[in-house]
Formats: C-alpha cells, structure tokens, sequence
C-alpha cells in the first residue's frame, strides 16, 4: 500500500503522512473548524490560537484522510503558524499544492486542498465574527 | 435489549393489564435449558421461551391460567418429554418453573424492578434481579455502582458473586425466604466503522443478535437514521477520535468495514489502546497485511496487531453484503465464546442435548 523505498514525487506527501507536524489539538483553542469531503469522507479539524494582531501563536489539526488530504493539512499548517490572520487567509491553493509537491490529477485536487479551504473558511468566520464584536464593542 | 425487557415493552405498548411472567429457575438433567429463561403469558398470547425447542411452554401455559386466577404465585417442577426419552430422542430431565402473577401497572413491584433493570441497562450498567420464590412482590433490584437493598448475608453474598463471576444466576435457600437471583449485563456493543454496503446488515443481524450496535462515519449523509433505523448509535465526526473516545470492554467487537485505509490506519491506532475483545477489518488478505504493517511501522504493538481480524469473518464462502455480515458476526460469537466456529455436528455432537 505504501512504498517508502522510492518516493520520487511523493516524498514529501510521504513524510507528512507518516510525521505529520502540528498534529494533536490546542488547550483553549480561538477557532475550531471542521470539514468533510464528501466525496470520499476525508474529515480534518484546525484549531488555532491567536497572539498579538491576530498572528497565528498556535495550530493544530487531526483527522482521518488519505495521504494527500493528511500530507496537505500537515503542510499548511507549517506555512500558517507565525503568520497574521489576513496573510494566512490569502495564502493560495497554488502555494499549498508548490509546497506539497503535488501535481494535482483533477481528481484528488480535492483531497490535497480539503485543509486549506477548511482553514480559510474557519480564518474568514472568525475574522467576521471579532470585526462584528468590535464594531459592536 | 434483553428478551424480557423487549417483551415487557411490548406488552406496555399493547396496554396489556395482567400477565404472568414464568422465569425457569433451575434445571436438572439435559443441557439445553437455560436457567433465567422467561416467559409471558397473557389472555391471547406468549412472548418468549423457556426451552430451545419450547417442550416446556405448553404446560406452563395450561398452569399459568390458574396462577393468574389466583393471584398468588406457584412453583412448578416439569418433566421433559418422558414418554419420548426411551428412545434417546426427547429432551431430558425436568425443570423447575416460577410463575408469577403480574398486574402491569406502576404500583407492581415486579414492574417496578425491570423498569429499574432497564434503565441500569441504558446507563450500561450491571444489574442483579432478586426474586423471592414465595413473596416475588419483595423483589428488588441491585445496580452496581449504586447503594443496593439491605439484604440477608447469603444473599448479598450470592449478588456479590454473580457481579465478579460476570453472569449466571443463584438459587439461593438459605436465606429466610429462598431467593431466585439473576445477573443482566448490558448488551455487547458492535462498533460498525464506515458505511460501506456490509455496514447495514451487519447493524440488521447484529441488532437482531441483541447487541448495542453503533455506526462511525464521517459523513452526516452517509448515516441518517432513515438508513440504519436499526443503529442505536450513530455517530458521526473523524472516525478514529470517536472511536478513541468509546469506552470499549472485552465483550465488544469493532468491524471496519470502509474498506479504505484513510479510515483504518488511524482507528486500528485508536483501537489498540481500547479494550474491544474482538477487532476486524473487512480486506483481502494482501491488503490488511499492508495495513497492519504500516500501523505496525507507526508504532502499535504488534503482539495486539496479531489479534486483529482480517480479513474479517469466518470462511462460509460469503460473497454478497449479507453474507458477509453473516460471517463476521459469526466469528465475532465464537471468539467471544472461546469456540472455533466449526461444524457443531463434527466438534460439540457429544454435547447436543434434549
């Protein structure tokens, strides 16, 4: 099922797989977001918590996926952690997919980008939400 | 559920006021009569068994008739098919047989005790039923965990066994009044991981079976009640955290049956810290070896791995869904019952009984 022995492109979805970074959960964590493919029931959740100006202090994700969606959450979170929310919104599916080392077929391209379009769409509710509280405040 | 408690719902359900409740409380000779059977009797009906092939039944019917217009309840010893014996092909021994009259209402002590027994069952928790033969309305029941009745030494003492020896029952006669006493455990769970198509008649059979059957999916769509109106539990959320969070004991059976390692990699790590006595994963040979290699490889004792089921199910040449439940719920039997799964007429023909 998983050769490690010659990895060529997959080297890096490989290692994510099987070392996943930022894998667990936050004590009290800011944002908690979750997502499902329904496609093929890959399931990912994100929790972050914010430091100063919204900066990404801490994430962590778990989940049950295939090695592209699981490799693919690990990875984004290495590129989000340290980042301002409103860079991290931004950050693009193409980066994600450069980073992962994934030449997407159409029909995984699912897989790969579950985490980054979870993690988004939890970044920009919670961002609506806390503008809302201070305009309200 | 318990048999007992079913056919008491279901008597609840249909309204019916009066009954008696015949519980077969020792047996002598013979094997097939298990001790605790019941049995209600009402104006037009039977629900339940005393004996496999039912011998018992029919007498016990005929007595109940004047046990209800008594209003008093009766003790009974029946002999097996006698007249039959001679030639080796009736049943053997005889039984012995407590009827109870019960107006059910919730003023009936009896009543009362398997309302309580059944509510212990829910919260999954031990009960042991105690039945005076001479006063049944001085029945009580004892929850474990929970402050009991005060109850005469021997008594406690035989309530105390059946709780650590994990089940059966006690015919107590040392006691003041002699005391009929009965474990209930909760049922068995199966944890059904994935709605894949072996997914539903796995939770049919296995709900028919009597256990406490719960589907894991990820996807709410995937496991709606419409679906699996047999499930007791449908839990929906990432497969392996659910399952991380079950508090599984030896008598319970995790089957995965997605059939795809996204799901079983990380429940199969979730599981070797639980307790489940039986673990199996629908796949074919070459790939449940992958499988476990690879979670092997991550870091869980392979000496736990080496317990796990797969492919899953015993070899009866299964092919479609159904079948295949079939032949997983069976092996999950005789694994819980230390058995092989063989033929009984090669293996246990010594012990066939009447």
């Amino acid at each position: 099922m998983f050769s490690t022995d010659d990895p060529g492109p997959m080297a890096v979805i490989l290692d994510h797989y099987q070392h996943p970074r930022n894998h667990g959960r936050l004590e009290a964590p800011d944002l908690v977001c979750e997502d499902v493919n329904p496609g093929c029931g890959d399931r990912l959740r994100f929790e972050v918590r914010f430091g100063e100006e919204n900066r990404i202090e801490a994430v962590r994700f778990v989940g049950d996926g295939c090695t592209i969606s699981v490799a693919g959450a690990s990875v984004l979170t290495t590129l989000v952690a340290g980042r301002p929310l409103e860079q991290a919104v931004r950050l693009s599916e193409s980066t994600l997919l450069e980073a992962l080392g994934f030449a997407a077929s159409p029909r995984r391209l699912d897989c790969a980008l579950l985490g980054v379009r979870t993690l988004r769409a939890g970044l920009i509710r919670y961002y609506h939400e806390h503008r809302l509280r201070d305009h309200e405040g | 559920m318990h048999a007992v408690l079913a056919h008491f719902a279901h008597l609840q359900g249909d309204k019916i006021r009066d009954a008696v409740l015949a519980t077969l409380i020792a047996s002598h000779g013979g094997s097939t009569k298990q001790v605790g059977a019941k049995i209600w009797i009402f104006d037009g009906g039977v629900l339940g068994s005393l004996t496999v092939g039912g011998c018992v039944d029919a007498r016990v019917r005929e007595e109940a008739v004047s046990v209800q217009a008594s209003g008093h309840p009766r003790q009974i010893t029946v002999a097996l098919n006698e007249d039959d014996t001679a030639f080796g092909m009736g049943c053997a021994g005889t039984v012995d047989v407590l009827l109870v009259p019960v107006a059910l209402g919730p003023d009936n002590p009896l009543v009362r005790a398997l309302t309580t027994l059944q509510a212990a069952l829910v919260a999954r928790r031990r009960a042991v039923l105690v039945l005076p033969l001479e006063t049944p309305e001085a029945c009580c029941v004892l929850v474990e965990g929970k402050p009991g009745e005060d109850l005469e030494a021997p008594l406690a003492a035989a309530a105390r066994r059946l709780f650590r020896e994990e089940g059966g029952t006690a015919l107590v006669r040392e006691a003041s009044l002699p005391t009929f006493l009965e474990l209930y455990r909760p049922p068995p769970r199966l944890v059904v991981v994935g709605a894949a198509p072996i997914a539903a008649p796995l939770v049919r059979i296995g709900k028919q079976l009597g256990l406490h059957v719960a589907l894991v999916e990820s996807r709410a769509e995937r496991a709606t009640p419409a679906q699996y109106p047999e499930a007791d539990a449908l839990h929906v959320g990432i497969p392996s955290e659910i399952c991380a969070t079950l508090t599984l004991e030896q008598d319970d059976a995790v089957v995965l049956t997605a059939h795809d390692y996204k799901y079983e990699v990380p429940v199969l790590k979730a599981l070797a810290r639980s307790g489940a006595g039986y673990v199996g994963m629908v796949a074919s040979r070459r790939r449940g070896r992958a499988v476990l290699d690879f979670v092997e490889a991550a870091g869980v004792d392979p000496s736990w791995l080496a317990g796990v089921h797969t492919p899953a199910g015993l070899d009866i040449g299964a092919r479609t869904p159904a079948e295949i439940a079939l032949s997983i719920l069976a092996e999950i039997r005789a694994v819980q019952a230390a058995r092989s799964g063989g033929p009984m007429q090669v293996q246990r023909s010594a012990s066939i009984a009447g």
